[in-house]
């Protein structure tokens, strides 16, 4: 009886868990309008295509397989063929959209693959629609490859500030870019950490960049400040490092550093040092007094040997 | 009879004295060897290092980098290269780790979905048996009431170890930046270790490694734990190998739902393994209520678990039966 209660509920767990998984998974994925209305910066040509399916080898393959053969990964949920309908009745912009931010299983790809790289992906996967045409271009101005704006940096000791100017060169003709947004992020060893909001340059595509307080530098406050492009400003993705004495110092003690139970012998607490130093001498010292002892003993008894030979 | 008695002493007296002056001779011959030894030796230094003074300085100043970080400045010609064999680079560069970091992770319990891609990649890399965990993901279920959860749980790479302090034999070590190691060539196999930690964390080759064919000539590297020794302890390392060349450890790197954060805790920031972001490590804690397995003992983890909320993931495995059923 009671064994059947247990069949029950496990029948009646199992069914609820699968409910809850349909249920969570089957939510439509919508794309906030003005996300799903975007349209690419250029016009999707062979090259890009062809950019597209190297990134899509690299960063997709493992799960979607290879367009068009359906041989994406048996997951739940599914990741499906790029090359369907589900997927090719998106928008560009709704693709763009869900490979920039994922959702559950499927990663986002925010960090690890650039603007330029993600609409790559979106005419790689274009490229399978025979009857597909591209919407016209927003910023009609650019190319896959870009019309690409330049950027120096300068810091100025003085005043405490990073100033940005950004420009283009055209016949040898500096131009400056007015309004480009230049995000800002600090180098770390595994990555770049964004740090505080973007800035636009202004009429002479200049910005003074205000270093922010409280940033941790190296043991000498050292900090590399990275400045790029935003590429939604249509000017590519330019990005130059700078090395800024503002962070906060910081002095690296090694976790080794103190005496400790777990530490090499040499740096152990001194008081197990002492008093196993002291026990093993201690032992020695008692076995020297010994063997002087017995010592002492056998000339005593080698002396009462002697008299004893010298009386007889 | 007495007197024969005598002659018999005084025979051996002599004999005596003989062995005496032998070993007087040959006391004064060992010292004019050390000696002459000693002198040769020495004039052979200062003819090197007279020498080396003599060589015209090349002018030439190189900037070099001290092991210690200190930027140091020496002629060129007296900068020699220092040749060590591959294994003794590998053990010293594994005991000394990598100055001016200190390495953290943050587990996301939220994000885990029992993927267990993490425990695959970890298992390939350091060529370990399928039941052999350095980390492992648990289904965690704290009373009858509460919601169950998955959990990977690697070594907590504690700055109090106590899986060192029971190591008669320095085989196992903490590092100046953090990670807690096992040295395959000097462990003994006593298990003490594996008594002492806490967190079930490490592993005894009780068999053959799986891959002790294949690895049969590669050095031993302390940071991989490659190839793996029958009889020894292996254990999570953090992927020292890894740290060294910039890259993220294994089973982050692996982690399909952006389980792992892992980063200095020096810079204050934590790289995630999935998505590639990098936030503020301390704003990662305090914004989601991270905490430390069984900070009472006070072992003083690496590794930080931010709780199990809005848990992207049903639980998947029927749990309750096994204890209920």
């Amino acid at each position: 009886m009671k064994r059947i209660m247990s069949y029950t509920r496990f029948v009646l767990l199992i069914s609820l868990i699968h409910y809850f998984t349909i249920s969570l998974f089957s939510e439509e994925w919508t794309v906030p309008t003005d996300q799903s209305d975007k349209t690419a910066p250029f016009l999707f040509t062979a090259e890009s295509v062809q950019k597209g399916a190297d990134l899509f080898m690299k960063n997709c393959q493992s799960c979607h397989g290879n367009p068009g053969k359906a041989n994406y990964a048996n997951m739940d949920p599914s990741p499906g063929d790029p090359a369907s309908e589900k997927f090719q009745k998106l928008t560009d912009g709704d693709m763009f959209y869900k490979i920039t931010n994922g959702r559950g299983t499927m990663p986002q790809f925010k960090m690890i693959l650039s603007e330029e790289d993600r609409w790559d992906l979106v005419s790689y996967i274009r490229s399978f629609h025979t009857g597909y045409i591209q919407p016209e271009p927003e910023v009609a101005t650019m190319t896959s490859s870009g019309d690409r704006a330049t950027m120096t940096l300068l810091y100025d000791s003085l005043a405490k500030m990073v100033t940005i100017s950004v420009y283009t060169v055209k016949n040898d003709v500096k131009s400056p870019v007015k309004g480009a947004e230049v995000l800002f992020f600090i180098k770390r060893y595994f990555g770049n950490l964004p740090v505080g909001e973007g800035a636009r340059t202004n009429e002479e595509g200049i910005i003074s960049y205000p270093f922010p307080e409280g940033i941790v530098g190296d043991s000498i406050g050292q900090v590399a400040l990275i400045a790029q492009l935003n590429e939604s400003s249509g000017y590519g993705n330019a990005k130059k490092t700078i090395m800024v004495p503002l962070g906060v110092p910081t002095e690296w003690v090694s976790l080794t550093a103190d005496r400790a139970m777990w530490n090499i012998n040499f740096k152990a607490p001194v008081w197990l040092i002492l008093s196993y130093s002291l026990t093993v001498l201690g032992v020695f010292i008692t076995l020297i007094y010994i063997a002087l002892q017995i010592r002492k003993i056998f000339l005593i008894g080698t002396d009462y040997d002697d008299e004893q030979s010298e009386k007889s | 009879m007495e007197e024969q008695d005598k002659l018999h002493d005084e025979n051996q007296d002599e004999h005596h004295n003989e062995e005496k002056k032998q070993s007087r001779r040959k006391f004064l011959r060992d010292v004019g060897i050390i000696a002459g030894g000693a002198v040769a030796g020495g004039a052979a230094m200062y003819a090197g290092i007279h020498y080396e003074d003599s060589k015209p300085p090349s002018g030439e100043r190189l900037k070099l980098l001290a092991q210690d970080g200190k930027l140091l400045e020496v002629d060129a010609h007296h900068v020699a290269e220092v040749h060590l064999p591959e294994g003794e680079l590998l053990m010293k560069e594994g005991r000394e780790g990598l100055p001016g970091h200190k390495w953290v992770m943050v587990v996301d319990l939220a994000k885990c979905r029992n993927a267990r891609k993490c425990i695959d990649a970890c298992q390939s890399a350091h060529h370990l048996r399928p039941e052999q965990y350095h980390i492992n993901t648990l289904q965690m279920k704290e009373s009858k009431k509460t919601a169950p959860y998955n959990m990977p749980k690697p070594c907590q790479h504690c700055d109090n170890p106590p899986c060192v302090s029971v190591c008669p034999v320095d085989a196992t070590f903490k590092r100046g930046d953090g990670p807690v190691l096992i040295d395959n060539e000097r462990c003994i196999g006593c298990r003490f270790c594996i008594a002492a930690c806490p967190y079930s964390a490490r592993v005894f080759q009780w068999f053959e490694p799986p891959m002790a064919e294949e690895d049969k000539d590669l050095t031993y590297n302390v940071e991989l734990n490659v190839p793996q020794k029958k009889g020894t302890i292996t254990k999570c390392l953090f992927s020292a190998d890894r740290l060294r060349e910039g890259k993220l450890p294994y089973c982050v790197s692996a982690c399909p739902n952006g389980v792992y954060w892992f980063g200095d805790e020096m810079e204050d920031a934590v790289t995630n393994g999935t998505t590639k972001e990098t936030v503020s490590f301390s704003e990662l804690l305090k914004q989601n209520a991270g905490y430390q397995l069984m900070p009472e003992l006070g072992t003083k983890p690496r590794v930080y678990y931010l709780p199990p909320k809005n848990r992207l993931f049903p639980f998947e495995d029927g749990i309750e039966e096994e204890h209920n059923g």
